[in-house]
């Protein structure tokens, strides 16, 4: 569907709480992958299984069954040992009430998780990351005299600060009023973009269509097929037909992720579909 | 590691260590914290202890002759060996806890 390697794929994973009678199919048989480049959001009612899949895809949780590969790096063969590693090094996670540890400041917040937090490059780092997200007079603050947007951006900081390729958030956006919100799903948005990275979204929260390239329902630990994405010819990525902004063009319909990429469609339609025939 | 050792004095928290763990700290590293944490709490607590025996221990023989003081390297050392293990024993409790934090948990609300 996409080019390139897939960041995250899955295989077949079923998740299986308790045993016996009292067993939970949290996910079942589920396929799944995601590209660089690409925001994806999974969507579904409660106990649908969203945070089950997040966990298995961010190495914190193992699957009953399945395969699970991270960046090339299959990790339900690795050690429990080794997984920490892989989160720390893979994957950045963005949560629903933040998570931040409330006694370090936000650089520090930022900088702990980072390989060599004391080093001189570790702080610039650090400390570029929150300046590219607006919180520049920001950075000795505790994360008791921020406000929820202001938490969630330092929470994006440290998803990001050892360049990860996975950014994985589970309803990133619950705790904030729509503003906040829609900023932060901006930025998530930017960051799949513009610093080409893979970022994989659970939520029930509507609002969050609007920065998806692609949208998927998950119900009863099953994706839903139903959804049907086509890729956008101007930036090459999939779209889900259903609300997206369309254009007819010669007797076809193409899809849009976004209205920058239609205008610039409409301006000179043929260099887009020859690009598309290749 | 100043920001991690000033913030784990503070620590009693188990949903912090479950952050810690979920963005990739390794169980063994937050052992080691605690047992650092609880090895220098025990080596202040012995030499802060230690200065005021010196320092107050002439003034206390002055008021009370009969109260005789006399630190000897012996007693100096066996005072250490109980605060290292006391230290040691201090940490037993949290790094047990620590162990059995799911950092799944701090996914829910
Ligand atoms: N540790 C557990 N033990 C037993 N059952 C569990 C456990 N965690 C989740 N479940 C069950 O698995 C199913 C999926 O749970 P999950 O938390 O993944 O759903 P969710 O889609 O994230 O829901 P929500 O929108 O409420 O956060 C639910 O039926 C839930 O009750
Ligand atoms: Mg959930």
């Amino acid at each position: 569907m996409s080019e390139g390697n897939a960041v995250l794929r899955m295989d077949a994973v079923t998740k299986v709480y308790g045993s016996g009678e009292a067993a939970v199919f949290a996910l079942d048989k589920v396929d799944f992958e995601a590209y660089p480049g690409e925001v994806v959001v999974v969507m579904g009612p409660s106990g649908a299984g969203k945070t089950t899949f997040l966990t298995i895809a961010g190495a914190l949780l193992r699957p009953t069954e399945g395969r699970v590969e991270i960046a090339g790096t299959e990790i339900t063969s690795l050690k429990e040992n080794r997984l920490p590693f892989v989160r720390r090094e893979r994957v950045g996670f963005i949560f629903q009430n933040f998570n931040l540890l409330e006694a370090l400041t936000g650089l520090e917040n930022v900088r702990l998780v980072m390989m060599d937090p004391d080093s001189r490059g570790s702080v610039n780092r650090a400390r570029e990351l929150l300046e590219m997200f607006g919180l520049g007079h920001r950075l000795n603050s505790l994360p008791k005299n921020l406000s929820g947007g202001e938490k969630q951006r330092v929470g994006i900081a440290r998803a990001l600060a050892n360049n990860p390729d996975l950014i994985l958030a589970d309803e990133p956006t619950a705790n904030l009023d729509s503003k906040r919100g829609q900023e932060v799903m901006q930025l998530l948005r930017q960051i799949a973009l513009e610093l080409h990275r893979t970022v994989v979204i659970v939520s029930h929260d509507h609002r969050i269509r609007e920065v998806a390239h692609r949208v998927l329902w998950l119900e009863d630990g099953r994706f839903r097929a139903d959804v049907i994405t086509e890729r956008d010819p101007v930036c090459g990525r999939p779209v889900e037909v259903e609300g997206a902004r369309t254009v007819e063009y010669e007797g076809s319909t193409y899809y849009f992720c976004a209205d920058q990429c239609l205008k610039l469609f409409e301006a000179t339609p043929r260099r887009f579909l020859e690009a598309v025939e290749e | 590691m100043a920001g991690l050792t000033i913030y784990t004095a503070t620590v009693e928290k188990a949903r912090e260590y479950g952050i810690l763990k979920a963005v990739g700290f390794t169980n063994r590293y937050l052992y080691r914290v605690v047992l650092e944490q609880s090895l220098v709490t025990g080596l202040i607590g012995f030499v802060v202890g230690m200065g005021l025996t010196l320092v107050a221990g002439p003034f206390a023989q002055n008021l009370v002759p009969q109260f005789v003081i006399l630190v000897r390297w012996q007693d100096l050392l066996a005072v250490f060996g109980v605060t290292l293990l006391m230290a040691l024993f201090a940490a037993y409790i949290p790094v047990r806890r620590l162990a059995q934090i799911d950092p799944v948990a701090v996914f829910k609300g």
